[in-house]
Parts: C-alpha cells; sequence; structure tokens
C-alpha cells in the first residue's frame, strides 16, 4: 500500500457519497472522515435570495447603506427596534445598525422627520447603496 | 503528385477554376493572384509541403511550373 | 465540490467563471460596484451583492469587505478572475486565514513568483533560462565593459529604479558602453536620484511566447502548449494565438519541459502561465511566472479543448488533474482579438459610452466572450476591452480567414472600437507569414492605421 495507492483511495473516496471510512492493511492504518457538517459560520441567515423592495420615497428622504453589510433594526436581539414606522426622529438619532466586518456602524436620521417606510428587514444582507429607511422630512 | 496537391491547393486559397491551373499558367496574369493571394499561397503551401519558402524564392514563382519544381528540389 | 462560491471581479471573467459554475451546480455570489448593477454577471449571478462606488478601492480591490461579505453568505471559496485582486498576495492569504479557498496558487506562491528578483533565482536553481544579466549593481562604465564582455553584446543598460524608458540604453559594441553607461546613469541620477545600474542581454526582435500550465495539490504540473502574445501595443497584448508559428516541435518540447520545470521550483499548483522571450536563433529566456488565469486563456482552450476555468475550481476543491501531459493533444489552430472601446486614431484613447444596437458574429469554430449588451453602458471607471473574439480552424491560413469574417460580422454601434484595427492586421503579408514579432506593431503603426481610414471607419 503505497503513497500513490493511497492517492487513489482518497479521490475516489472523496467523489463517493460515504462520509466515513476506517481501513487497516498490512501495519498501515489509515481513518478518513468528511466534514459533512455545515462549516460553521457566523449567524447562517443570507442564503435566500433578495426580493425586490418597492421604495415609496415621494417626499421623503432615503438612508441608503454606506456599507454592504448585515442591517439590524434594534441594538440586540432582545431589545425593541430603534424605530418604528410613524415614529418622529430628530437629526443625528441613530435609526439602525449595520455590521460590516466585525464593526457597528451606526445609520443616523440626516434631518429631523416622521418614519415613513422601514425598507430592509432585520438582519438582512443588505448591499452598498440600498434605500434601509424612508424618513418623510418635517418641512 | 506534387502538381495535383499544388493544383488544389491553388484551387482552395485563391478560389480559382481548376481548368485555369496548368503547369504553364502565370500566378498573375492567368490565375490573377495578387500581393497578398502570393502571401497566403505560400503559407498554405508551407504548411501543406511542411517547408519554408524564404520570400526571396517566393518572388521567383511566375508560373505553376516554377512552384512544382521548387518543391520537388526542397522535399 | 463546492456549493457556492464568491466571484471577485467584473465584466467578460466574471461572466466566464458565472458559467463554469452554472454548469458545475455551483451558486455564485457576485460582488458589484454601483456603475455595474446593470451588468449581464449582476443579472445572472444567484446573489449578487453591491460592495461600494465605482472607485476600484472601495469595492474590487476592497479585500476586508470581500471576505466579509464572503463569509456572510457562506462562500467556500474566492475566485478572483484576472487583474484586480488576482495576484495579491494579502487577499489570498487573507481568504486562506478565513477557511475561504483562494481559487489560486498559495499566498506565499504568489508572494514568491511576484517579486522578480527571487523568482530570477529560483529559476537560476532549477536550469530555467533567465536573460543574462549582471547579478548585482554595476559601478562604472569599466565594471560595465566587461560584464557586457561576458553576456555577449548587443546589451541594455538600466536604471534599476528606472521605468519608461528613462536611464535606459542600449551598447552594441565595446566602443558604445563607455558612453551608454555614463549617459544613461547620469539621466538616471537626474530622474530618479538613484544611479544604480544594470546590465542585461538585449533580445532583438524578441517573440512573447507563454506556456499554460495547470497543476494540481499533489504535485501532478502539464503544459498545455504555448500562446504566442507578440502583437502587443506598448506591453498591452492585442491578439494572441495557438500555436506560434515561430517554434519549431523540437524548441516547443524544451520551451514546454522548461515551463514545467519552472512551475514545479515554484511548487506550483491551479492555473498559471510562464512567460518567455525568445529571439531569432532559438534562444528563449524566462521572464516572468502569472500566477493566475489569463485574458486569453479561450486560445489554449480551443486547441485543446481542456477547460482551464472547471480545471482551476477541480483543483481549488483538493481533486486531482483530470488530464496527463501525454493525453495533452493540441489541435488545429486559434487567434484571439481583443475588441477594445479605444479609438485607435486618437492614440488608442478609451471611448466608453452607451452601446446602440450590437451584433456578435457566431458560427463553426467562431467564440465570442463579452459580457456587452444593446443598451449596456460600457464604463470609463474599468479596463476598455469589450469582448474577445476567439476563432479555431484547422491551420493557421484559414483561423486568419475565419477571424477575417467574424470581425465583418462584429457590429458595435455607439462606441469607438479597435475593431477595424484588428481586421487590418488581420491581411497584413508580416501578420500572415507568421514571423511578426513584439515590435510589429510599433513598426506597422502608420501603415495600419492609413489602411484604416481607406476602406471606411468601424465598417
Amino acid at each position: 500500500m503505497n503513497i500513490k495507492d493511497v492517492y487513489d483511495l482518497l479521490d475516489r473516496f472523496e467523489n463517493s457519497n460515504i462520509s466515513e471510512l476506517q481501513l487497516e492493511i498490512d501495519g498501515a492504518k489509515l481513518m478518513c472522515k468528511k466534514n459533512s457538517e455545515e462549516p460553521e459560520y457566523k449567524v447562517v441567515r443570507h442564503t435566500k435570495e433578495p426580493e425586490e423592495k418597492t421604495v415609496d420615497a415621494t417626499n421623503g428622504i432615503e438612508v441608503k447603506a454606506k456599507i454592504a453589510g448585515t442591517f439590524y433594526r434594534a441594538p440586540s436581539p432582545e431589545s425593541e427596534p430603534f424605530v418604528q414606522v410613524g415614529q418622529k426622529v430628530k437629526k443625528g438619532d441613530v435609526i439602525g445598525l449595520i455590521e460590516a466586518m466585525k464593526i457597528m456602524n451606526d445609520i443616523v436620521a440626516p434631518e429631523d422627520g416622521v418614519v415613513s417606510q422601514i425598507v430592509a428587514s432585520n438582519e438582512e444582507l443588505v448591499s452598498f447603496d440600498d434605500v434601509l429607511i424612508v424618513i418623510d422630512g418635517g418641512k | 503528385m506534387t502538381f495535383e496537391k499544388v493544383k488544389e491547393i491553388i484551387m482552395e486559397t485563391l478560389s480559382c477554376a481548376e481548368d485555369k491551373i496548368t503547369l504553364e499558367a502565370s500566378l498573375k496574369d492567368d490565375i490573377g493572384a495578387d500581393s497578398l493571394d502570393a502571401v497566403e499561397l505560400n503559407m498554405a503551401l508551407e504548411e501543406a509541403f511542411n517547408i519554408s519558402i524564404s520570400d526571396e524564392d517566393l518572388m521567383t514563382f511566375t508560373t505553376v511550373k516554377d512552384i512544382v519544381e521548387y518543391i520537388d528540389n526542397n522535399k | 465540490m463546492f456549493k457556492r462560491i464568491l466571484i471577485a471581479n467584473r465584466g467578460e471573467i466574471a461572466l466566464r467563471i458565472l458559467r463554469c459554475c452554472r454548469e458545475m451546480e455551483i451558486e455564485t455570489v457576485l460582488v458589484y460596484s454601483t456603475p455595474d448593477k446593470d451588468s449581464l454577471p449582476v443579472q445572472l449571478a444567484t446573489y449578487p451583492i453591491c460592495i461600494g462606488p465605482a472607485n476600484a478601492a472601495k469595492s474590487y480591490l476592497n479585500k476586508d469587505i470581500i471576505v466579509d461579505i464572503a463569509l456572510k453568505t457562506e462562500c467556500e471559496a474566492v475566485h478572483p478572475g484576472y487583474g484586480f485582486l488576482s495576484e495579491n498576495a494579502d487577499f489570498a492569504r487573507k481568504c486562506e486565514e478565513n477557511g475561504l479557498v483562494f481559487i489560486g496558487p498559495s499566498a506565499e506562491i504568489i508572494e514568491n513568483m511576484g517579486d522578480k528578483q527571487s523568482a530570477r533565482k529560483l529559476m537560476m536553481e532549477h536550469k530555467v533560462p533567465v536573460v543574462p544579466g549582471s547579478r548585482d549593481l554595476v559601478k562604472d562604465s569599466k565594471e560595465a565593459k566587461r560584464i557586457a564582455d561576458e553576456i555577449g553584446y548587443p546589451v541594455l543598460i538600466k536604471a534599476s529604479a528606472g521605468g519608461g524608458g528613462r536611464g535606459m540604453r542600449k551598447a552594441f559594441s565595446r566602443e558604445e558602453i563607455e558612453n551608454a553607461f555614463n549617459t544613461a546613469k547620469a539621466e538616471a541620477e537626474s530622474a530618479f536620484g538613484n544611479g544604480d545600474m544594470y546590465i542585461e542581454k538585449l533580445i532583438l526582435k524578441p517573440h512573447h511566447i507563454e506556456f499554460q500550465i495547470l497543476g494540481d495539490k499533489f504535485g501532478n504540473i502539464i503544459h498545455i502548449g504555448e500562446r504566442d502574445c507578440s502583437i502587443q501595443r506598448r506591453n498591452q497584448k492585442m491578439i494572441e494565438e495557438s500555436p506560434s508559428k515561430v517554434l519549431s516541435e523540437k524548441l516547443r518540447k524544451k520551451m514546454g519541459d522548461a515551463a514545467v520545470r519552472a512551475a514545479k521550483a515554484a511548487g506550483y499548483y491551479s492555473a498559471g502561465t510562464i512567460e518567455f522571450v525568445l529571439d531569432d536563433n532559438e534562444n528563449f529566456y524566462f521572464i516572468e511566472m502569472n500566477t493566475r488565469i489569463q485574458v486569453e486563456h479561450p486560445v489554449t482552450e480551443m486547441v485543446s479543448g481542456i477547460d482551464l476555468l472547471k480545471e482551476q475550481i477541480r483543483i481549488a476543491a483538493g481533486l486531482k488533474l483530470s488530464v496527463k501531459q501525454e493525453d495533452v493533444v493540441l489541435k488545429g489552430h486559434a487567434i484571439e482579438c481583443r475588441i477594445n472601446a479605444e479609438n485607435p486614431r486618437e492614440g488608442f484613447k478609451p471611448s466608453p459610452g452607451k452601446i446602440g444596437f450590437l451584433h456578435l458574429p457566431a458560427g463553426n469554430g467562431v467564440r465570442v466572450e463579452t459580457a456587452a449588451y444593446s443598451g449596456y453602458e460600457i464604463s470609463p471607471f474599468y479596463d476598455s476591452m469589450v469582448a474577445k473574439i476567439i476563432v479555431h480552424a484547422p491551420n493557421r491560413l484559414e483561423a486568419i480567414r475565419k477571424m477575417r469574417c467574424a470581425i465583418e460580422e462584429f457590429i458595435i454601434e455607439g462606441v469607438i472600437t479597435n475593431e477595424a484595427f484588428q481586421y487590418i492586421i488581420m491581411y497584413h503579408p508580416e501578420y500572415i507569414m507568421g514571423k511578426y514579432n513584439t515590435g510589429f506593431l510599433e513598426e506597422h503603426m502608420e501603415e495600419l492605421l492609413e489602411w484604416n481610414i481607406e476602406n471606411g471607419e468601424n465598417k
């Protein structure tokens, strides 16, 4: 059983659908196991296709993502969302978060106004420049 | 036979009628090959007979016979 | 095999990778910049994600965001394509550190082969010929004369800090060496404040011949023939073809073996290319190794029937090469013309814009790689290449004729391209004879531009 046979065996094992193999031949022991379970990354979430969104910003201001990442409506999973539709906000208020490269980025209201539409959903992977929230300007 | 093969190559490369291609036929006048045709014919002959034809030799070909003789001497 | 990979590129190569993934039933996450939002790859990718604005540094070159998105979307591998991050060792390392398979060689190999001096030393150790030259700096013209005698004239004297032809002089004989060395050194000192000088053999009428390498992670390495890329303008390739007319069978074998030796020396795996310069009496010298898939890879695919992108992905997934060296059989002749949005009569200035009507040639032995479509806006931010026309035929003359017909059929309105310029080259006697070298375009530029006017602009 030389190294070449081992490679062939590994190759065949790789292409087969058995996930575990134990072998003992003339003194040589071989144990192969496929890492069949899902590679554990951080929270598993972004697998569904982003659906089309209709943004109604007729007289509102579109608050866009300045970076691609995971959008959060609340400071932590248990707590209340920063804002609800219809809620009044002042310029500079934190109205959401985007986690990118393990850093939490605040999303702030650019003007005083009322939240008219929350376009992105919680924990959604948003693209750069995506519209997240629409705020009707007070004027 | 070299002449047969050369005739075939001329027909295909210069897309001209078979009856025009006789040993005495002049490449320029009878077959109407211009300078570009000459270069392309040269390429086709080189590839078909696996020989290389220098530019000087290429200049010496005026009739089909010149080509056939050149190939027979250099094969 | 991978279930999902991230594509960190754009345009025609992103589409090429994407199509390959669809065939292999691999889902694709495609990162893109805002101007590329309507591009074909973005429309076809499983998960397109915009990661930044036009500025490449903030999008296609943003290593951190790309790795972050790859992890967030559960990708197992990243394909960098060519250009952008494809030969960025840091990016490859960042992928490796985050458990992402970088579809290409390891970060270490990229680094080693990226450093010209260390690559050169490695080649010399493995008897791969390199351009003869002074190992270290040349102090004065007396030493220059000694080294020049060793190397043999003509020689090229160049400043180590030099570039763009500055601080460079040629010397064809012992009478010229002294003056050439001193003027070059003076020029280097005034231009770069650095008078360090090297001397190397000057290759006259050089041919640019590169060999396609394919290696797996088990140490198997093969080459898939050569590509002649001598038709280039200011080191930008315009036309590539395989096989090269200037290589005899014997020389092809010798260069192919040297290429495989070079790749083995580097411990290379994935797809790569060894670049040689070849002079007119069959001397060839290693120039550099490209540790990525190249723009002109389809030429090799057409003559070999091997799908290089598929092999790259299989190799990255840990599988063996599906082809042995003896299985590699090159058939017929293939030529690629790059169609760029540039205006040959204005110094090849880029000419981006909105494409009106677009018609692509097709038919037996004609392949077009492009992400362009009617109504697509070619953006001014990136490379000006719009399409690649590749033809394959039983021999070179038929391939040239097929390319003429393909270009004739190619219609792209609303954007000026080099299409007519490429078409004219297909009629140039020196090109047809196949004896051209890297000086071809500079030598015949006026003539080609003139012909270009005579028979009309973009046909």
